[in-house]
């Protein structure tokens, strides 16, 4: 090196140095994902332990589609792609209502899953959940989608608690993509999407992306709120790289969609949601390891119609603000080390301010060691701690008798994951594994109120409680991994055991009279008792030809609620809404222009608690298919088809699932 | 082993000829020229690679050729290899290179990683026993599955650096 690019090289260092100890944060994303997926011939995730490492050598149960399984698959929604895989449940209430979870316990407004795109957090602090059609980002940018299944809040923090989806896009400066869509089907089904990628030098690289879609309503068979859902979404990611070793990225989402939801309290509530997302991301790779800083910046509004006569009741509204540094250094020739410090800020409010502003402030710091014995045996420990502050300013709900010191709450938690991993031979991998994940309140859960008339005299209240604590989630599993020669594919199966508590639920009390406002109904989120789930879930994929691949999955899933008596019936779906059997199959062809897939899931009977009674759905057969052929270089005209069967897979007493089918277009340029 | 299949393995082993050993495959070389990507500062322009080969040794001769023909051949963005061939007794023929290839049964290693050190050159092989004897910096295999070694202690002696990423995916010795 001469001393000119040598100094060049310091100076580099040295500002990347004092970026990050002013700013900060996130996993390492900066890692070049192409590269390395060439040299190993398998995908590199960071989602595991926060090091970069090959996909077969994870300490975790992590399954990871590729964003071309999501393009083949036909989906366009990405919780759609994800049907059927193992241990993995996927609820698709209405239209454009999903809700996803791991190892089942599924529910509306999962809270239990946290959903990133490239480690910035989509989960919605709020309530506690992800609208899946509030991603901020088109399904044609996506690489890869790495989803960890069991807790994992030793590196993610708060609400990885029953696993974690890291949605991993393109990179601005390595990948060039640009595409167009359009598509048109039955049930008012209009989607466009376009991605388009400029570079300026092996330096910059900016990706744009903007994307429409809108259907009708499934098959209304109760109250829905008035209009069709929609979404539309427009990004920017743009990357620089100002030296060899240093990159810098910034990325920037706005979403908004509307829909008829299935809430939590299992009724049909009107619900948009509005989002702006952006995280700034310096890296480095110096002799002391690589050196991560990121901010994120999150804003929500979520207007809710719980009426259902179109005109919105009230609002929710938050800012979440977020720093973090990272170090991962390799210490010797065996020996990766992990330190992260976060710090995150969360503010909400509601439009009529019943109880003014309630924020938390979190402080975290984790460490991860991951330790090679020999060639066949390696150790991966990690552990993180949180404590989060809760306050209060501005007027105070007066019905309730609530005080304002009543938020003066703190808490401190500690989540931790262990992993063993044992290699046979080269075709095997023996993973045993133990976690402990932690999901906090949401800030409604803290401190919301809403409020509305059930009836003349009578309102309905529901509100938050500041003393809730978080819930715990703790697991044992041991999985094994075998690559199949003889059938080009690999086989994988897991045992787990899930034991979570003081989960929380929201729970009616005891009405009473109140002098101003009437009889008052109140609900109020508390801890009320316990989810218990284990099963296995296993999963074998090969190749019968160069152009025909399969996949089999199946997962075994039992539920059983621990809750204290006080909780109201019906309000716990955990057990109810998992079914014990799930199979999913899929077979793929490709020859020449051709391309054709099929996917179909078998599930055991599932129920619903629908005032206070259960509504049992049967066991239901769902298929969903894509056929495309390439008709020139860069376009492809293609069918999909979803719920072929006309399966009802849930059967909520709102909205009945409908069959959708679209013709498309696209232009991959 | 029991004493039958000891019997036909010295059979087996006496009937090939000597210097046989697994050659380096094409896939082998195309890992190894894509992980040299990740050595810090990164390659670009004219890379000379000196492809070593055991000094009357036809099939260690025919692998170099392979080698040189994959260097020839490759496409990494920005990188132009000149791959020329030196005998493993030839250590002055090594002069200049940047990268220090070893054939399939290319010896002399310790003086050959002399030369490295000196020179600041990556020594490269798809034998992964020159890795671990630390005289080779970085040992390549595609099959059964991918493997990847560094030696740190042939790295360090030669200057070479690898990205810590690299280093995070791949075995070190």
């Amino acid at each position: 090196m001469t001393n000119t690019a040598s100094i060049r090289t310091r100076i580099a260092h040295t500002a990347a140095t004092i970026v990050l100890a002013t700013a900060a944060p996130a996993t390492a994303q900066s890692i070049d994902h192409a590269e390395f997926e060439a040299i190993f011939g398998e995908p590199v995730t960071t989602s595991a332990t926060g090091a970069p490492q090959r996909a077969s050598d994870v300490p975790a149960a992590m399954t990871i589609i590729t964003g071309e399984e999501i393009r083949r698959s036909g989906a366009v929604n990405l919780a759609e792609a994800l049907r059927g895989r193992a241990g993995i449940d996927v609820n698709h209430f209405t239209a454009q209502q999903y809700d996803v979870a791991i190892r089942g316990a599924n529910q509306p407004f999962n809270p239990w899953l946290l959903v990133m795109v490239n480690g910035r957090q989509i989960y919605l602090d709020h309530y506690g959940m992800t609208s899946w059609s509030n991603l901020g980002i088109e399904l044609s940018e996506i690489r890869q989608v790495e989803i960890v299944k069991g807790p994992v809040s030793a590196l993610f923090g708060f609400n990885a608690a029953s696993g974690a989806i890291n949605i991993i896009t393109y990179d601005p400066i390595g990948d060039q993509v640009n595409s167009v869509s359009a598509q048109l089907g039955n049930g008012g089904a209009r989607t466009v999407s376009a991605v388009a990628t400029l570079h300026a030098g092996s330096k910059f690289g900016a990706r744009l992306s903007a994307g429409y879609g809108e259907q009708d309503e499934f098959t209304p068979v109760g109250p829905t709120a008035p209009g069709g859902p929609y979404r539309e979404n427009l990004a920017f990611d743009i990357g620089f790289k100002p030296s060899e070793t240093v990159t810098a990225r910034l990325d920037y989402s706005y979403s908004r969609s509307f829909q008829t939801a299935f809430a939590p309290s299992f009724s049909s509530v009107g619900m948009m949601y509005r989002t702006n997302g952006a995280k700034g991301e310096v890296s480095a790779d110096t002799r002391f390891g690589l050196l991560t800083g990121s901010v994120d910046y999150a804003d929500l509004v979520n207007e809710y119609d719980v009426l259902l006569t179109g005109k919105n009741l009230d609002s929710f509204h938050t800012r979440l603000l977020v720093g973090r540094v990272q170090d991962i250094v390799k210490t010797g020739t065996t020996d990766t080390i992990r330190v992260t410090a976060e710090f995150r800020r969360n503010a909400f409010t509601q439009r009529f301010r019943l109880n003014g502003k309630i924020a938390y402030t979190v402080a975290s710091g984790g460490l991860m060691w991951d330790h090679r014995f020999s060639d066949k045996v390696a150790l991966n420990l990690a552990a993180r701690a949180d404590r989060l502050d809760l306050g209060q300013s501005g007027p105070i709900d007066p019905v309730l008798g609530i005080k304002s010191t009543d938020f003066d709450e703190s808490f401190t938690t500690w989540s931790a994951n262990a992993g063993l991993i044992i290699r046979p031979d080269h075709a095997s991998t023996i993973r045993i594994q133990a976690a402990r994940g932690i999901q906090a309140p949401s800030l409604i859960a803290l401190g919301g109120t809403t409020r509305f008339s059930a009836a003349p005299g009578v309102l309905l209240n529901f509100s938050g409680s500041p003393d809730l604590r978080p819930s715990v989630s703790e697991s044992a599993e041991i999985g094994y991994v075998r690559s199949v020669e003889q059938i080009g594919g690999k086989f994988s199966a897991n045992a787990f055991y899930v034991r979570s508590k003081d989960v929380q639920t929201l729970d009616r009390g005891v009405p009473f009279l109140n002098g101003v406002a009437g009889v008052i109904i109140p609900a109020a989120f508390t801890n009320s008792g316990g989810v218990e789930s284990y099963g296995i879930e296993t999963s074998l994929n090969g190749r019968l030809s160069a152009a025909l691949t399969w996949q089999l999955d199946y997962t075994y899933d039992q539920v059983h609620n621990h809750f204290t008596p006080k909780t109201a019936p019906g309000s716990q779906p955990f057990r109810a809404l998992t079914p014990r059997h799930k199979l999913g199959a899929s077979i793929g062809y490709s020859h020449g222009p051709l391309t054709l897939d099929l996917r179909g899931l078998l599930r055991s009977k599932v129920s619903f608690p629908l005032a206070g009674a259960e509504r049992e759905s049967g066991w239901a057969f769902g298929l969903n298919g894509r056929a495309g052929w390439r008709i020139a270089d860069h376009a492809e005209i293609f069918a999909t088809g979803e719920n072929l069967t006309g399966a009802r897979f849930i059967d909520n007493g709102y909205i009945r699932q409908a069959v959708r089918g679209r013709f498309g277009v696209r232009f991959d340029l | 082993m029991s004493r039958s299949g000891l019997h036909w393995l010295l059979i087996l082993a006496a009937a090939l000829p000597a210097g046989a050993y697994a050659e380096t495959s094409a896939k082998d070389l195309a890992i190894a020229t894509r992980a040299l990507g990740f050595l810090e500062p990164r390659l670009a322009g004219s890379i000379p690679v000196a492809i070593v080969y055991a000094d009357g040794d036809d099939a260690s001769m025919a692998d170099a050729r392979q080698i040189r023909t994959g260097f020839a051949n490759s496409a990494i963005k920005g990188v132009a290899f000149q791959p020329r061939l030196v005998a493993a007794s030839d250590l002055g023929g090594m002069a200049g290179a940047r990268i220090i290839f070893l054939a399939a049964g290319a010896g002399n290693q310790a003086a050959i990683a002399a030369t490295a050190a000196r020179t600041h050159a990556v020594t490269v092989s798809s034998g992964m026993a020159c890795v671990k004897a630390g005289r080779c910096a970085l040992g390549v295999r595609a099959e059964p599955s991918v493997e990847i070694v560094v030696s740190r202690a042939a790295a360090n002696a030669a200057q070479v650096k690898f990205s810590q990423a690299f280093l995070m995916l791949v075995k070190e010795q």
